[in-house]
């Protein structure tokens, strides 16, 4: 297996480790030999991952390659069938209650933004925290709107999804995985479905997280935030991890001919 | 960062565009509506010509020949006959309710009015602020609106108040409608912090009616409501509270309210002596509006549960444990619902034996519907999946009629000896229920269906709880995706009353047939005019429902545009 020879002892051709996480080095994410099925077909084949604290990471990889499935299976949305994932400690199990656990502990943004269309903004933000956490109103309300100033749009609070741009909501569903003050956030394809001239304000919001210490597991395709903001950067291919490498490796040095033939195709 | 493409302003145009309206001559809206092109052309000649036969020269031919060859136009327009609507006024209205406590209905129609446009304005006036408050445009509601949406209704009033042979009808419809607009006024202007508890207002509004019309054997019920609002006291003294400890609290003050007062039914019962009317008794309106409306309410929540329990069977497996928790407490609550309705707590006073039956009943019910409601993912198990099937395949494969034939003769076999069978009208009230109950199950599915995956996913990845996913964001969506189609179904539930006639009880379709075969009336073709009167009171109601759900609607979607 190809995951054997890129991620196993004999990393001589390797850059980076996918179990040696960068960040403060501390784990917050470890996948260990993580099978998925979807029936008979195997969508991802002995994953082996740690996330550091504070550390961003992004996916790549040709479509179907199962980076959402990767991502989407850290919060339970896919059950996985075989290995383990642990996330700030806690083992995701059939336990409905560490299920709850992590997902409270995990952000995710979605590709087609999924807020929560009767809702305002200010109640899409606020409803996990008031639910889940049980925050009193005035302090939940309070910290959407911070969070709307951090993603730039506060004059929106009171509006509701269907009035805003794509590039708007999308910052408005990161407010919204943030309202839960969570350990890691999780992009799948953030930005794929924004018209380009969005593109940016929402990349922006991202930076910014980063900056200040965020852990986020980000699948994109978009290089440029990959080159500027990734720690390490995950090339996934056929439902392996193919090749991890600091993304000054990755685009100046990649080992792996599927890697090679991928970059060559959308650089 | 080099690769990002530059901040480009967005273009944001808020403005709605109305389309110009300007005034048209008569010519000219002639030929912009009638006449526009040559295919509506042709259409309108032909429905002049088709108009022109059915009514113009069929009835002038009536009218001169002075046949009753048009029996409607002839017989009640021409020759004025509408004493067969005078004289048995009452009994459409009330059918065979005891004349000396008409004042009971009357009174429980004031309450409810009060109530309710007691919270409508607290309503209104609480959505009004919030718009302010964001910056958008505040709704209005002048005089102008209330009348063009009552109008239906105030015009059958004004009818019937016509056909009155006194003054009292007019005196309590005078009364109603000063409560109406008092209400509706008080409502607009109370203190902001009873504004936000202003939903609890027809929960009085109700009990106070159910009380007006039986008197103490509903006190039970209604001290449910009152331990609900003492249990409500720790939830405003701290949300900060354990929820365990707020539930247990909300519990123990309903119990305890229902078991108190189930004691003292009884006895208070012999006090006052006057248990009032039971519903057995009513007719007329009032038994057509009594079961449509339990088919809405009652049924309503009940549709979503089975709704929920049949498409259970595709979302995740079940623990075994929650499985037989959900399905012990589906039983229960059904049994308790049973047990209610069975001995006659809504037709007479409690017994000593029976008390303890209703009250644990009672207590049960809410809890099991809640339980149910939030295991129904695990409801997945056959066993539920199955009988929600089951239920919802039945009731919707045989025909309403049947059913109630059905209901009147059978259902009395499921109640347990020592139990008084319930009445007619009870029977009337579970078998209209559980038909109403297994077609709105089926709309609240579809409705379901049409809530997008990413939804339960965005509501999942925030930590949301499977209840409260489904109670919180499936929901709502669901439900408002189908107000058409509810709508539908409750109007044509509320005409379906009509069909209680046929199982002998004194519905308005029934009370016309009886007034043509009076000895007065009989044979002097009265029927059509009868027949009116009824189908007017049927079509106001639907029309109002159905006018008052596009407003609904439109309000939904205004907001979320
Ligand atoms: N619910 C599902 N049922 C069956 N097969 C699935 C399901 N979800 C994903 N798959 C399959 O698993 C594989 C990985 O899918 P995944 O969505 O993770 O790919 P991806 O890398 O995110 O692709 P893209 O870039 O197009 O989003 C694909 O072959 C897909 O067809
Ligand atoms: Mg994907």
């Amino acid at each position: 297996m190809s995951v054997e020879d890129t991620n196993g002892g004999e990393s001589a051709h390797v850059f980076a480790d996918a179990t040696q996480a960068a960040g403060t080095g501390e784990a917050l994410i470890t996948i260990e030999n993580m099978d998925k099925f979807f029936g008979d077909f195997q969508a991802l084949k002995d994953i082996n991952l740690t996330v550091g604290l504070q550390e961003v990471v992004v996916v790549i990889g040709p479509s179907g390659s199962g980076k959402s499935t990767l991502i989407r299976c850290v919060n339970r949305l896919e059950k996985h069938d075989a290995g383990t994932i642990t996330v700030d400690g806690v083992e995701l199990s059939d336990d409905i209650k560490n299920i709850q656990e992590v997902r409270r502990e995990t952000g995710m943004v979605f590709q087609s933004f999924n807020l929560f269309p009767h809702l305002t903004i200010l109640e899409n933000i606020t409803l996990a925290p008031r639910e889940v956490r049980h925050v009193p109103k005035a302090e939940a309300e309070a910290h959407a709107m911070e969070l709307l100033e951090r993603v730039k749009i506060p004059e929106q609070v009171n509006k509701y999804p269907g009035q805003l741009s794509g590039g708007q909501q999308q910052r408005v569903a990161i407010a919204r995985a943030l309202a839960m003050r969570p350990k890691v956030m999780l992009f799948d394809e953030p930005t794929s479905a924004l018209d380009p001239e969005m593109i940016n304000e929402v990349l922006e919001s991202m930076l910014e997280l980063a900056r200040e210490g965020m852990t986020m597991v980000v699948v994109t395709h978009e290089m440029g935030f990959a080159r500027e903001v990734a720690d390490r950067v995950v090339f996934m291919a056929d439902g392996e991890i193919v090749e991890v490498g600091t993304p000054e490796h990755f685009f100046t040095n990649p080992q792996e001919e599927r890697t090679k033939a991928f970059l060559s195709q959308i650089l | 960062m080099t690769d990002l493409i530059n901040d480009l302003p967005l273009p944001i145009d808020d403005e709605t565009r109305r389309p110009v309206t300007k005034k048209l001559t008569a010519g000219e809206w002639v030929k912009e509506n009638l006449f526009a092109t040559k295919t509506s052309g042709v259409f309108t000649v032909l429905f002049a010509l088709i108009f022109i036969q059915l009514f113009v020269f069929n009835i002038t031919d009536a009218l001169l020949q002075g046949e009753y060859k048009l029996g409607v136009v002839t017989n009640w327009l021409v020759n004025n006959e509408y004493e067969i609507l005078r004289v048995n006024l009452r009994l459409w209205m009330v059918g065979r309710f005891p004349k000396e406590e008409v004042w009971r209905p009357v009174g429980a129609a004031w309450a409810l009015c009060f109530t309710f446009s007691l919270t409508g304005g607290a309503m209104f006036e609480s959505s009004r602020r919030q718009a302010i408050e964001a910056g958008t445009e505040p709704p209005e509601s002048t005089p102008r609106d209330m009348l063009r949406r009552a109008w239906p209704m105030l015009a059958l009033v004004g009818l019937v108040l016509i056909l009155t042979q006194t003054i009292i009808p007019w005196v309590n419809a005078g009364v109603a409608l000063g409560l109406l607009v008092a209400g509706r006024w008080i409502g607009q202007h109370l203190p902001e912090f009873v504004r936000s508890w202003a939903w609890w207002f027809p929960l009085v509004g109700l009990c106070s009616a159910i009380i007006m019309m039986q008197a103490n054997s509903f006190l039970p019920l209604l001290a449910t409501f009152v331990g609900l609002a003492v249990a409500l006291v720790p939830k405003l003294l701290g949300p900060e509270r354990p929820r365990l400890f707020r539930w247990a609290a909300m519990a123990g003050a309903m119990v305890a309210s229902f078991l108190l007062a189930s004691m003292l039914s009884g006895p208070l019962n012999d006090l006052v002596g006057d248990p009032g009317v039971g519903w057995d008794k009513w007719g007329g309106m009032m038994v057509n509006l009594l079961v449509a409306i339990s088919g809405i309410v009652i049924a309503f929540p009940l549709g979503i549960l089975l709704a929920l329990g049949r498409r259970g069977s595709r979302t995740a497996p079940a623990s075994n444990q929650t499985t037989i928790i959900g399905v012990i407490c589906a039983v229960i609550g059904a049994i308790a619902f049973v047990v209610i309705f069975g001995t006659g707590t809504m037709v007479k006073p409690l017994g000593l034996i029976e008390f303890p039956f209703a009250a644990v009943g009672g207590a049960v019910i809410g809890g099991a519907l809640g339980a149910a409601l939030s295991l129904s993912r695990q409801s997945t198990t056959p066993l539920f999946w199955g009988l929600s099937v089951t239920f919802i395949e039945f009731i919707r494969g045989v025909p309403l009629i049947t059913l109630l034939f059905f209901g009147d003769s059978m259902l009395l076999f499921f109640f347990p000896k020592g139990f008084d069978a319930p009445s007619q009208v009870t029977r009337a009230m579970i078998v209209v229920t559980a038909f109403s109950a297994a077609y709105i199950a089926e709309i609240v599915r579809g409705g379901l269906q049409a809530v997008d995956k990413g939804q339960i996913e965005a509501a999942q990845a925030v930590g949301l709880p499977f209840g409260k996913v489904q109670r919180l964001i499936v929901l709502p969506q669901a439900l408002r995706a189908v107000i058409p189609a509810m709508v539908g179904q409750f109007i044509s539930l509320w005409k379906d009353t009509s069909l209680l006639g046929f199982i002998s009880l004194t519905e308005i379709l029934k009370v016309s047939r009886a007034a043509n075969s009076q000895p007065d009336f009989q044979g002097r073709g009265l029927q059509d005019l009868t027949f009116m009167f009824v189908a007017l009171i049927f079509w106001v109601v639907s029309y109002t429902m159905s006018r008052e759900s596009q407003r609904l609607e439109k309000k939904l979607r205004g907001a979320e545009r």
